[in-house]
């Protein structure tokens, strides 16, 4: 039996404005459950702001975002989300375990010690187990950050440089746990500059330009070329 | 040839922990890396103890003069190292941006406010606990007679204190110069309860014109629960960008 996909989030009309100026604007999109979106853009086109919205981490200053039933602003939205932000958002004196634990008490993950036993093995980090994350080098950081993102099996994965700091192997174990949350039937959705690996997951392909929508639509062929082919010059930045 | 997927994995079960728990939850979390580290209890209790020094050498007289002192000496000790405290209460999770982690679970985000709270009136207490009985030693002050007396206004205080302080400590999490902003923006907040505390020792120590004390203790009892009660309905708004 194939997995129910997550319901789909959809954007409407989404502004955020900081002081004086729009960082996104009007921002019509929708991410099905079951499909890994790339969220793509030269640097300030608002990708970090779009998914600090959809993290509910920040408030849109227009417009709305729906997790299906849910809206924005209901606390329950916040149980849906994973998230991998810019930072470990790691406790440092706490082991990888401990770190793991502590966050699956605040989510309410039933069988907990085998969910962080099976995550912990997932990101190759079993035997460090018992070390504090302050110890860890940026990419065992980075796997345990991984691991603290899909610890409750959120509907909506947000991943904003998921791979900042990951080596080949790294990299493959991550491509590998968000296509398995994909096929689980999670809404993903993924900004990286690494167009290579961001290629081979995404089914669909959100490109933002100075806060606008430049495409949103189906990834067929090369996501670099795509890329290229919308925004142009632009492409580089 | 397209590679066969693996099945994909089931998501576990989750029921979501009650107001109490999350509290419980965070304390334990906030124990252990306290336990850990000791960082802030430490940098509490060493200054608390250079301030009874300072006030013991600086201001020890007769002992009417002593009695008089106390008061002002054992409630700016709590304020000055208990704003070392609530500067410090969301440290960790400012390092590596774990307080996003933190707000972003569905926990009750007036628990875990509520828990940082109660961290900081166990740090507070504990400091006083050893400061205390240090600076009644060094000058000279007898507390026998009003020691439970002394003991509930303090607790309060530090209750009063915490909850005022607290909410704003989130400002260190996001604002630049936080270390410098916060005691600008608590010190004028708390002086209520500073006033209150060091009124509330006076008389229970005899050196005030009034003799009841329990007027002071139900202000900063009252305060307390004021500005408490106002820091958890707002942090909702606070910590959301």
């Amino acid at each position: 039996m194939s997995p129910t996909p997550s319901p789909t989030v959809r954007t409407r009309g989404l502004g955020r404005l900081y002081d004086d100026d729009y960082a996104l604007v009007g921002l019509d999109a929708e991410f099905p459950g079951g499909t890994v979106t790339a969220l793509l853009g030269p640097n300030g086109a608002g990708k970090s702001t779009l998914m600090g919205i959809l993290s509910t981490l920040m408030r849109p200053s227009e417009g709305e975002v729906r997790y299906g039933d849910v809206l924005h602003d209901d606390p329950m939205a916040r149980a849906l989300v994973g998230y991998v932000g810019h930072r470990t958002m790691l406790y440092r004196p706490l082991s990888a375990r401990e770190n793991l634990r502590f966050f699956g008490r605040l989510y309410g993950v039933l069988d907990l010690d085998d969910r962080v036993d099976r995550l912990l093995a997932e990101v190759g980090l079993t035997r460090d187990a018992e070390r504090p994350a302050g110890d860890f080098s940026r990419g065992m950081a980075q796997r345990l950050t991984i691991a603290r993102a899909l610890l409750p099996g959120p509907s909506l994965l947000l991943l904003d440089e998921p791979l900042t700091g990951l080596d080949r192997d790294g990299v493959a174990m991550a491509v590998r746990l968000f296509g398995a949350e994909r096929d689980r039937g999670a809404v993903v959705v993924m900004a990286s500059h690494d167009l290579a690996a961001t290629g081979d997951l995404a089914d669909r392909a959100l490109i933002l330009r100075r806060g606008r929508k430049a495409y949103e639509g189906p990834v067929e062929g090369d996501l670099a070329v795509l890329y290229r082919d919308v925004l142009g010059g632009e492409a580089a930045a | 040839m397209t590679e066969a997927r693996p099945p994909a994995p089931r998501p576990p079960r989750t029921r979501a922990p009650g107001y109490t728990r999350t509290v419980l939850i965070v304390l334990a979390k906030d124990a252990r890396t306290e336990l850990r580290s000791k960082q802030t209890l430490a940098t509490m209790l060493l200054f608390g103890l250079v301030l009874t020094f300072v006030y013991a050498f600086g201001f020890v007289s007769d002992p009417a003069t002593n009695k008089k002192v106390m008061p002002g000496a054992m409630w700016g000790a709590l304020l000055f190292a208990g704003t070392l405290g609530v500067g410090r209460t969301f440290a960790r999770e400012a390092e590596d941006g774990a307080f996003g982690a933190l707000v972003l679970s569905p926990a009750e985000r007036s628990a875990i406010l509520l828990a940082k709270i109660a961290v900081n009136v166990a740090l507070s207490a504990l400091v006083m606990v050893v400061v205390v009985p240090l600076l009644a030693v060094m000058l000279r002050v007898d507390l026998t007679d009003c020691a439970g007396l002394i003991a509930l206004q303090l607790l309060l205080g530090a209750i009063g204190f915490a909850a005022v302080g607290t909410p704003l400590a989130v400002m260190a999490v996001s604002a630049r110069f936080a270390e410098v902003l916060l005691p600008i923006v608590v010190f004028p907040m708390v002086t209520p309860v500073l006033i209150a505390g060091v009124k509330g020792a006076s008389v229970a120590l005899g050196t005030a014109i009034e003799t009841d004390p329990w007027p002071w203790l139900q202000f900063t009892a009252a305060y307390g629960l004021v500005f408490g009660a106002g820091g958890l309905f707002l942090f909702e708004r606070m910590v959301t960008e």
